[in-house]
């Protein structure tokens, strides 16, 4: 995966097509469940783009509509906003395609939570 | 439709050995996962693997993998337990997380809520250590082909 746009308004990343992501061997095309990792990290990335500090932010639930089988042989994105945020909680949403945004293959829906500046003290002193 | 993955389905079902099964499936074989009889049901397993985990400070699976996990396993139950063998598509999948996926082996049992003609409703738990206390639980809609592979 490679991350292609980071801004306030979202993120986009992009996920190369592998043989070793087939789900169906005959067809080619990549398995549901690569799509899913894909659209966990990215809505997962797009909760950063609202923070005011640096918190850890595990994934509360998250839903995947499958609109259309993915191409074989090219390359899927993935982009995610976080359209509302509170205290605690980040509400995010996004789309996979592959031609154009306007075409998806997939939406999502991710709900994050927000576990306070305290979460991350231990994980910034281990990348001191 | 008569496929090589078709009959690898077939072959699934008749020796009771679903190893074929996962490792005729790339992802499946990417991940590790396993599936094992039981009784009239299969338990699948992920075992543990550090190209699986998502987070390595704490460290803990990625999220995604284990809804990959999750997805795979319910897609498989389908193909394994169905009255007759046929190819599921997803349609949509939700993954509630309960609880940080710990860098040890992960189990997961699926439950055919409605099998219909069209269309069947999964259900699907995942846990650790002990069943009562899931990881995550996730339900599955999946569009079934028409007629027997």
């Amino acid at each position: 995966m490679s991350l292609i746009k980071a801004g306030r308004d979202g993120i986009e990343l992009e996920m190369p097509y592998d043989d070793r992501l087939v789900g169906n061997p005959e067809t080619g095309v990549i398995h549901s469940g690569a799509i899913t990792t894909l659209m966990d990290s990215c809505c997962g990335l797009a909760v950063f783009t609202r923070m005011e500090q640096l918190e850890a932010c595990p994934t509360l639930d998250l839903r995947i509509d499958h609109m259309k089988t993915t191409e074989p042989g090219k390359p899927v994105r993935a982009f995610a906003e976080a359209y509302h945020i509170t205290r605690s909680m980040v509400f995010t949403r996004g789309v996979v395609y592959q031609e154009s945004r306007d075409k998806p293959v997939a939406h999502a829906v991710g709900t994050f939570m927000l576990l306070g500046r305290n979460s991350m003290k231990s994980m910034q002193e281990h990348f001191q | 439709m008569k496929s090589e993955f078709a009959r690898i389905i077939k072959e699934a079902r008749d020796s009771r050995d679903y190893s074929i099964l996962t490792n005729g499936i790339p992802y499946a074989s990417l991940i590790g996962m396993q599936c094992t009889p039981m009784d009239d049901d299969a338990l699948f397993t992920l075992p543990h693997q550090m190209s699986n985990i998502g987070n390595p400070i704490l460290p803990a699976i990625h999220g995604g993998v284990i809804g990959g996990f999750m997805e795979m396993s319910a897609a498989l139950h389908l193909m394994l337990f169905m009255d007759e063998p046929r190819l599921p598509k997803i349609i949509d999948f939700s993954i509630d997380y309960l609880r940080t996926g710990q860098p040890k082996d992960t189990y997961v049992q699926c439950e055919v809520c409605r099998q219909g003609a069209r269309v069947a409703n999964v259900a699907v738990t995942a846990w650790q250590g002990k069943r009562e206390l899931p990881i995550a639980i996730a339900r599955g809609h999946f569009k079934l082909s028409r007629g027997s592979v």
